[in-house]
């Protein structure tokens, strides 16, 4: 697989151009022919005719515009112009060694880039001397195959990506594509009731196997300015846009904006995509008051880094309420609704980060979020939240274990005409990542509290409750695919609730990712 | 009026450190780069680095404390190549400083200025493992590399502190020439082995081995990313025996009884190498290199 033999050493590559074998010869002609002779002209002089040789002794810098004929004169000619180079010049000597190594890997020479190049080794070689500047460019010569105009750490700004100065495309190219990825997350279920609570979002409802979604991710700087993201959920029978937003990248102050359609920053969970949940579904508050499918709208976001030396992350959000209860709970259950085109939902969030250690740390949020009931007259909706994350990662030894707790809760208060309904919930979710590729968690939660209006005339609301206990194991062949398995205990309760004390529910999930997905936050 | 400009600059006066000047504040994501820009930077710089030396550097924490760092940061330096893809972006878009964005020579990215080996030609999918399409991005152990980064820190340097200029070239000339006396002693040192069959764990040491003219035959993990099963590791067994491995090399964050199983198989010798700089108690860039060349030499002596 390698070009060259790995014993050559490149510090010698330079060196050897002083007594070169009439095998290089030809080469060093159409390397320097072809290209890297260009780099030698400063003095540009006519085409080498005759008298080079002794020309070349006394005006070093005479292969300029050779031309690569493999005329053995020719060669010979240029030969001795290179060496006497290379006795005269610093960067003669770093233009024979690439030409060298480029010969002795039998690479085709090719030059990039037009002049300059001269210039530049001699700042190279006054930056860190002149057998180590040769060194180098002679071994990036080989591993590249090229003489490039420049080294790329020479510039003040990055090369082309992997220095291999790709390009040329005059129209459209590729290489200017966004990351894109497919992410497909399927499961099979099974109930031991039909009859269960709505749990929400693309959860399976039912015992079968099904599609939960296809979630297509689109993301890249658009310009020096904005960042877009946009992620699309295909399923069997619907089409969903999950989020597609903008975000500022360079606004001043620790300020960012972002806009469009995004997930509400409520919480933890609610600002992930279920591919990244350790669960099929989600804990009790985010199906509960966040519908299970996420809160999420077309709003604005204002958030602002401050500046302490520790983490503290202040954001204020304005969206359209508009969220659906999860599919086969009623009307009465949803946390927002819309009376009038100019409702607003507002949310503020607090969060921050405290690293204990390498290995321990945490994050700790606060959410508060209010606007419209949607049950009319005027009516209002708040929803106060806390969420806690721990995480212990050691960062010495051979071990990928983890331990993280997520802890998220929140408490709701909902005006109805002549009522007031109030409800909570907790989840509390230990995960440990056993292996590279093995992940356990457990998840207990817990939601209690009025659910729905009741009897409009006595004002009675009718309370829901349930205790959830959940296990999940989940393996990663890569970090690009998983398999799981859950398993959930759940006891719904209380006057809104007419299906079986017990249920059992069981999750055989699958989900891949192919192409570039960004980064997940902490 | 005149008054209140005074105190204000005085104010603004005691906000700057009392050397008269603010350090330029360098976030390296590895320590080696954080190490090359203690060396070319000296007290100009202040140099946060973010993956510790003893941990798999594909997989950091994101950790939101990273996000203040490079929200103050005048020049980030990663290795790129898609190493740190999983934890280093969402840090750089929450830090939202326009200095360390790409195109700013304050974004350094070290795949851009170093020749990476063993890029995939044509597309590439991820049957073949968490392949990095630009190229192997550990490249920071070979020593002409190390010289690349730190020629780049350099002129970064110069560009965002001019005032700096001639005491980063300064310092940029020693260290090269500190460094150059001693790869020549190291090259020295490895001549004899050159050519000696070494198995690897995962694909981290291809830059080292190439310069120091060791051959890679095979990695531990079947894929890169992917952890071998029992399988695997009997397989690469049967497949080199014979073959004349040396040496078996992995960073202490790998199984090391995957490492000591093969070499006991091969009759090679297992070797736990610092990749980092401060790994194994290194104290700086040339540290690290010398101890890989000892442990290497030592070994194969």
């Amino acid at each position: 697989m390698r070009m060259h033999s790995t014993t050559r050493d490149p510090g010698r590559a330079g060196k050897r151009v002083f007594h070169l074998h009439s095998a290089h010869a030809s080469w060093l002609a159409v390397a320097l022919g072809l290209g890297a002779g260009r780099a030698l002209a400063q003095p540009a002089v006519a085409a080498p005719s005759a008298e080079p040789v002794t020309e070349a002794r006394t005006e070093p810098g005479t292969a300029g515009t050779a031309t690569p004929a493999i005329d053995p004169a020719l060669a010979a000619a240029i030969d001795a112009v290179v060496a006497a180079r290379v006795e005269a010049e610093v960067s003669a000597r770093v233009e024979a060694a690439v030409a060298a190594a480029l010969a002795s890997s039998g690479a085709a020479p090719q030059a990039v880039g037009g002049g300059g190049e001269a210039a530049r080794d001699d700042e190279l070689a006054a930056l860190i001397g002149e057998d180590l500047a040769a060194e180098l460019r002679a071994d990036e010569a080989r591993v590249t195959g090229r003489v490039a105009a420049e080294p790329a750490y020479l510039s003040g700004t990055d090369a082309t990506v992997g220095g291999r100065g790709r390009g040329g495309e005059v129209g459209p190219s590729n290489l200017m594509n966004p990351a894109i990825s497919l992410i497909g997350t399927f499961a099979a279920s099974y109930f031991t009731d039909d009859a269960h609570p709505p749990r929400g979002g693309h959860v399976p409802a039912s015992t079968g196997i099904h599609v939960m979604e296809a979630e297509f991710g689109v993301e890249a700087a658009v310009d020096p300015y904005f960042y877009l993201r946009g992620f699309f959920l295909f399923g069997l029978t619907f089409f969903e846009t999950e989020e597609v937003y903008a975000e500022t990248l360079r606004l001043p102050g620790g300020l960012k904006v972002r806009a469009g359609q995004m997930l509400a920053p409520f919480g933890r969970s609610n600002q992930t995509h279920p591919h990244v949940w350790e669960f099929v579904d989600a804990g009790l508050p985010h199906q509960r008051f966040l519908s299970g499918e996420g809160l999420r709208a077309p709003s604005l976001e204002l958030s602002w880094l401050a500046p302490v030396p520790f983490f503290l992350k202040v954001s204020g959000w304005a969206g359209m309420p508009g969220e659906t209860p999860p599919a086969g709970s009623t009307a009465d259950e949803k946390t927002w609704g819309k009376d009038r085109d100019y409702d607003f939902l507002y949310l503020g969030r607090l969060e921050t980060h405290i690293p204990f250690s390498d290995a321990w740390s945490m994050a700790l949020g606060a959410s508060a979020a209010t606007g419209p009931a949607g049950q009319g007259a005027g009516t209002r909706s708040d929803l106060f939240g806390g969420d806690l994350f721990l995480r212990y990662k050691p960062v010495e030894g051979a071990s990928y274990f983890e331990f993280d707790l997520t802890v998220e809760g929140a408490f709701r208060q909902r005006q109805f005409p002549g009522n007031r309904l109030a409800d909570w919930a907790v989840a509390v979710e230990p995960a440990f990542r056993l292996a590279k590729q093995w992940r356990i968690a457990l998840r207990g939660d817990v939601a209690e509290g009025d659910l729905t209006r009741g009897d409009t005339m006595t004002g009675h609301a009718r309370d829901f409750g349930e205790e959830r206990g959940a296990l999940s194991i989940t393996y990663f062949p890569t970090e690009f695919s998983l398999l799981r398995l859950q398993g959930t205990l759940s006891h719904p309760h209380g006057e809104a609730w007419t299906g079986p004390e017990w249920g059992g529910e069981i999750f055989l999930q699958a989900s891949y990712a192919l192409g570039a997905h960004g980064a997940h936050p902490f | 009026m005149f008054r209140s400009v005074v105190v204000l600059f005085l104010a603004l006066g005691l906000a700057v450190p009392a050397n008269g000047r603010a350090k330029v504040k360098v976030v390296a994501s590895l320590t080696d780069f954080g190490a090359l820009a203690r060396e070319v930077g000296g007290d100009r710089v202040e140099v946060v680095t973010l993956a510790s030396p003893t941990q798999d550097p594909h997989f950091v924490d994101a950790r939101p404390s990273f996000a203040v760092d490079l929200a103050a940061a005048d020049l980030l330096i990663y290795a790129g190549a898609e190493l740190e893809a999983g934890w280093l972006p969402p840090l750089i878009r929450t830090a939202g400083n326009g200095r360390i964005l790409p195109g700013q020579p304050g974004h350094l990215n070290v795949a851009t200025v170093v020749p990476l080996r063993e890029t995939p030609a044509g597309s590439v999918d991820r049957s073949t493992g968490d392949v990095h399409p630009q190229g192997n991005p550990h490249t920071w152990v070979d020593p002409r590399n190390g010289l690349r980064i730190a020629v780049a820190v350099t002129q970064r340097l110069k560009a965002i502190d001019a005032e700096g200029a001639e005491v980063y070239e300064a310092n940029l000339r020693d260290f090269a020439r500190r460094l150059g006396d001693k790869m020549r002693e190291w090259k020295d040192r490895l001549a004899p082995f050159a050519g000696t069959k070494v198995i690897v764990y995962h694909q981290s040491w291809t830059y080292f081995l190439e310069w120091a003219g060791l051959v890679e035959v095979a990695a531990i993990e079947p894929l890169p990313g992917v952890p071998p099963a029992d399988s695997d590791v009997t397989a690469l067994v049967e497949a080199q025996r014979g073959a004349g491995v040396k040496l078996v090399v992995a960073e202490s964050f790998y199984p090391s009884d995957r490492v000591r199983f093969v070499a006991e198989r091969l009759g090679a010798k297992a070797l736990e190498l610092p990749a980092m700089t401060g790994a194994d108690g290194t104290t700086g860039y040339i540290d690290l290199i010398q101890r890989i060349v000892d442990r290497v030499v030592g070994a194969l002596e």
